[in-house]
């Protein structure tokens, strides 16, 4: 039911206006806010003996975190933050090589099976990615084909699995982000216009002209969206580091799990934390900068 | 370089799936001359524009340009360049830089390339705009820079999907007269696509009316105009009468509307095309060709008023009247068809 | 409130490690709650328990310490919760926070048929707060058919002439850092910084080594030996002994490197709360009872800390060396105790093996 003046008058509108926004400002007040708020709270804590917070204000977790530790000054952090960080960009790059002719691939098969394409592609998204880690691993494992074609050409010892190793880490990793690059980078090319592309060719451009000039400008949005929708979440995965690395090298998830777990070090956790949200956030602002400016 | 720019299309055929859009189109133009497609959407037209910049594949017949076959040749090596509807400028280029597209892609030398890019920007008087983006300018400004980079290649034949239908009415007038002189002054072979027969009559040397993939007629557009050879056309450019009839006597035709008399020499069934620009109106009965009529509606149209009159076996009038001299609805009094605008149509 | 809202935060920042959530919420008034690892208790003797006394018993499992301290600290899990069943090494953390409270011994006659070998452990010396539950150790197993010959040394893993591989290396810090220090000769409990940087540089070499696959976790080891995956790791005995009898004879072997070894010990405890402290005692004594002490080790596959319950054992498990190694392995295995003010010196070290 709409009252009169309700849609029409500037206050009415607004009443309406906050009534809708509401529900999701509460659903973001209880689940981001406040425990951001607490989360900046706890970083500047100190950890009790029993792995308690202790709320006194402390820098103790960001000296740390600045390589300060116990047995004196190392690099670990900075180490495990880089590698974090290369990790996610292999990541990036490789589901975005994969995921841009898929796109193109999807959106030029007839309408009624696009959504099936679709479909297959989003499919691995019903399953946990630790279930997806494991088929992974049954995958690379001993007296399958992928592992004997490996151990023929010499690359592993016969009987052995190809993980844990860097190519099943790539595997893992790509294929868990490929969905959400295909997703966005699909609606994108989907819309592409033609006529652009036709200009190019009528300009005798080559084909790598017309990529350049013609389908490239037009798919940056995708690509910026996929880009960011598959860089922030591997910066934090470690499951699958762990599982098809062998868990050797740690990136800045595990770092934070072992924090708030085994260590049972809250305010480090919540500073480390903090850190990777500050980087994504801080990314971010400078990828929006960058996409207003001249394309 | 410098061809004539005389394209010939002998037997094009073109279907797509089970639909066919063109059908044994034959056409030569001459060159330097200003073509025109004219059609409704649906036609064909815009299919056979793109036969010729290569953007779509004929499936059968050929397309030549001063004797040479282009069939084989894809789109980036025909000497051939398009003005699309939609302009489709790379928008993260400059206005120069999207002219210079062309030459970029030939790889013609920087000095001449900033020559010729220079002067293709004075031409269509775009020169302080070159380092503006597309989204930066007006319809009309990205409208001619669309021109501009097509026309700094030097194609042999220019073509045009409809490029003015993005614009506004009075800036489509004076563009309409802009692409004529430009045109005049190049000496070059220009195809336009379009739906608007004021458009077609403003520019052309010589129209092509199509009518569901094959050509209804050709030729210089006065002649299109004043003489239409089929209902379609007739009805297509000026909304034209159509009155089919009888001959009774060589110069007469019993119609639905009375006798006529006409100059031409008739027999048989035929019919007949009268613009409803030459339709006059009296109150009296005029000495030839008079048709009693009440009209039903008058509606004022600026330089003239559209009389409508009440259909007389199924068969209604349509005339365009001076507004001063119009009558009103309801009014009773004759239309004169004059025999010398009576146009015999073939089917 | 802070609790609450800590523990969403924990658990908004394990989310992608799955945790099957424990059961929550307590079975009647009069029901008993108990808290413990998966697998860990056999569904017999729960049954047999609630037949004797009629009381019903409520069984909630974890699968860390970390999510069951969390639980206990930050969700009112200490009024939730009648018994947990915990490392050894948490019991001392867990008196300083509160989180239990002591038992009465009158009400645990059965204690006295525990073997004297964990009469006033180290890490509650007037046994006022725990019962042992069950009891291993850590060492190697190793594919028997391609190493018949294995050296009993750590030194397989942590000396680039005599190593063994491919090998595993556990997923656990103290552990993993305990069986370091132990080859080192020190004890697996140091908080010298230096043994402790030692023992780490050593750990970080073994990582770095071809021979070493990486680290695993749980079962993880167990798994990739018995899958072929790797040709020894570092496993709990109880782990070990589940792939030993499921493997085909003589392919697969335990043992604890003559250096010495961790002997863990699990305790049940009494929560700070407990809602029905006398069914507590009442479990605690019935899982006491040699004949049920001895039950539940047949069922676990691990050692039983009742030395009344050795005669009830199958013959098979009695005479098992993987679960009750020979008393001359028995002398070298020193129990974790709780480092305290050190956990953080050990994540230290820890982090740069991992991290480096």
């Amino acid at each position: 039911m709409v009252r009169h003046g309700e849609l029409t008058s500037a206050p009415g509108l607004r009443r309406r206006g906050l009534l809708l926004l509401a529900p999701g400002a509460l659903w973001l007040l209880l689940f981001l806010v406040l425990p951001g708020v607490i989360l900046g709270a706890v970083a500047f804590c100190a950890r009790g003996a029993d792995g308690q917070v202790e709320w006194t204000p402390s820098l103790g977790a960001f000296r740390r975190l600045a390589g300060y530790g116990i047995l004196g000054w190392s690099p670990d952090y900075l180490w495990i933050l880089v590698r974090s960080v290369v990790v996610a960009a292999v990541t990036t790059a490789g589901a975005l090589a994969l995921a841009y002719p898929l796109a193109f691939f999807v959106a030029s098969r007839a309408p009624r099976w696009r959504p099936v394409w679709l479909g297959l592609l989003s499919v691995p998204l019903c399953t946990n990615v630790v279930v997806r880690t494991y088929a992974w691993e049954l995958l690379l494992s001993p007296g399958l084909p992928p592992a004997q074609l490996a151990a023929w050409l010499g690359w592993i010892e016969p009987g052995r699995a190809l993980y844990p190793s860097l190519a099943a880490v790539c595997l893992g990793m790509i294929s868990n982000a490929l969905p959400f690059a295909v997703l966005p980078l699909y609606t994108n090319v989907e819309r592409l216009d033609r006529a652009l592309l036709e200009a190019a060719r009528d300009l005798y451009a080559s084909p790598w002209r017309v990529f350049r000039h013609a389908v490239l400008p037009q798919t940056l949005p995708g690509l910026t969206v996929a880009a960011v929708l598959t860089f922030v979440p591997a910066v934090g995965m470690f499951v699958i580091t762990d599982r098809l690395g062998g868990a050797r090298h740690m990136v800045i998830g595990n770092l934070i799990q072992q924090q708030f777990g085994p260590a049972r070090n809250y305010p480090f956790g919540a500073a480390v934390s903090l850190v990777l949200i500050a980087l994504t956030l801080a990314g971010l602002a400078l990828q929006r900068r960058r996409g207003r400016g001249p394309l | 370089m410098n061809g004539q720019g005389a394209l010939q299309i002998t037997g094009v055929c073109k279907s797509f799936a089970a639909v066919e859009v063109l059908h044994q189109i034959e056409l030569a133009t001459q060159p330097g001359e200003f073509v025109t497609l004219l059609g409704p959407s649906g036609c064909g037209k815009t299919t056979l524009l793109r036969i010729v910049a290569g953007l779509e594949t004929a499936d059968a017949g050929s397309v030549r340009l001063d004797g040479a076959a282009l069939d084989r040749l894809p789109a980036h090596q025909r000497p051939v360049n398009t003005v699309f509807q939609s302009y489709a400028l790379f928008p993260h280029l400059s206005v120069f830089e999207n002219v210079a597209f062309g030459l970029r892609s030939r790889r013609v030398a920087e000095p001449d390339l900033q020559r010729r890019v220079r002067e293709s920007l004075e031409l269509l008087e775009l020169g302080a705009l070159a380092s503006r983006r597309p989204q930066q300018l007006s319809g009309g400004q990205r409208q001619r820079v669309a021109l501009a980079r097509a026309l700094v290649n030097e194609p042999q034949v220019l073509l045009l999907d409809e490029p003015l239908s993005a614009l506004d009415a009075k800036l489509r007038g004076s563009v309409q007269l802009e692409l004529r002189r430009l045109q005049r002054e190049l000496g070059r072979t220009f195809v336009l696509v379009t739906h608007d027969q004021e458009e077609a009559l403003t520019v052309s040397d010589r129209i092509v009316v199509m009518e569901r993939g094959r050509i209804a007629q050709v030729g210089p557009a006065a002649e299109v105009f004043r003489r239409p050879q089929t209902r379609f056309v007739a009805s297509f450019l000026g909304g034209a009468n159509v009155i089919p009839g009888q001959a009774t006597g060589p110069r007469r035709v019993q119609t639905a509307l009375g006798a006529l008399a006409l100059d031409e020499e008739v027999q048989g069934s035929v019919t007949l095309a009268l613009h409803p620009r030459w339709v006059r109106w009296s109150a009296a009965a005029p000495a030839e060709n008079g048709v009693q009529v009440r009209v039903r509606d008058a509606v004022f149209r600026g330089d003239h008023t559209l009389v409508l009159s009440e259909p007389a076996g199924e068969l209604a009038l349509r005339a365009a009247l001076d507004p001063a001299a119009a009558p009103a609805a309801g009014a009773s009094g004759w239309f004169e068809l004059p025999r010398e605008h009576l146009v015999l149509l073939r089917d | 409130m802070i609790r609450w809202l800590l523990l969403t935060l924990t658990a908004l920042c394990l989310l992608g490690c799955p945790a099957p959530s424990s059961g929550s919420g307590a079975g009647g008034p009069e029901a008993l709650n108990l808290y413990i690892w998966s697998e860990y208790l056999d569904p017999a003797l729960v049954e047999a328990f609630t037949k004797e006394t009629g009381t019903p018993v409520k069984v909630s499992l974890f699968e860390s310490t970390e999510e069951m301290l969390a639980k206990l600290q930050h969700a009112a899990g200490t009024s939730q919760y009648d018994l947990v069943v915990v490392a050894n090494q948490s019991v001392p953390a867990m008196v300083r926070l509160e989180l239990i409270q002591p038992l009465d011994p009158a009400k645990l006659p059965h204690r006295a048929g525990l073997d004297p070998s964990f009469r006033n452990p180290p890490y509650d010396p007037e046994e006022r707060y725990s019962v042992p539950y069950q009891w291993g150790t850590v060492g190697l197993l190793y594919d028997a058919q391609k190493h018949p010959q294995l050296e009993p040394s750590w030194a397989v893993l942590f000396d680039p002439a005599r190593q063994v591989g491919p090998f595993l290396l556990i997923d656990e810090a103290r552990d993993q850092l305990g069986v370091a220090l132990k080859y080192l000769g020190h004890s697996v409990n140091s908080t010298d910084p230096e043994q402790l940087k030692a023992a780490g540089e050593l750990l970080l070499a073994a990582k770095r080594s071809e021979a070493c696959l990486g680290f695993e976790g749980g079962v993880g080891g167990k798994n990739r030996v018995a899958g072929g995956l790797a040709d020894l790791a570092v496993v709990w005995n109880g782990d070990a002994n589940r792939a030993i009898e499921e493997a085909p004879e003589g392919k697969l072997a335990f043992v604890v490197p003559r250096e010495g070894s961790i002997g863990w010990c699990d305790v049940l405890v009494l929560t700070r709360e407990a809602p029905n402290p006398a069914a507590a005692h009442a479990f605690v004594d019935f899982l006491l009872r040699p004949e049920n002490a001895a039950r539940l080790a047949a069922y676990t596959k691990y050692a039983t800390p009742v030395g009344a319950a050795r005669e009830h054992l199958p013959e098979a498990d009695r005479a098992n060396p993987v679960i009750y190694p020979p008393d001359a392995v028995r002398a070298t295995l020193e129990s974790l105790t709780d480092v305290g003010d050190s956990l953080p010196l050990y994540d230290e070290v820890w982090t740069a093996v991992k991290a480096r």
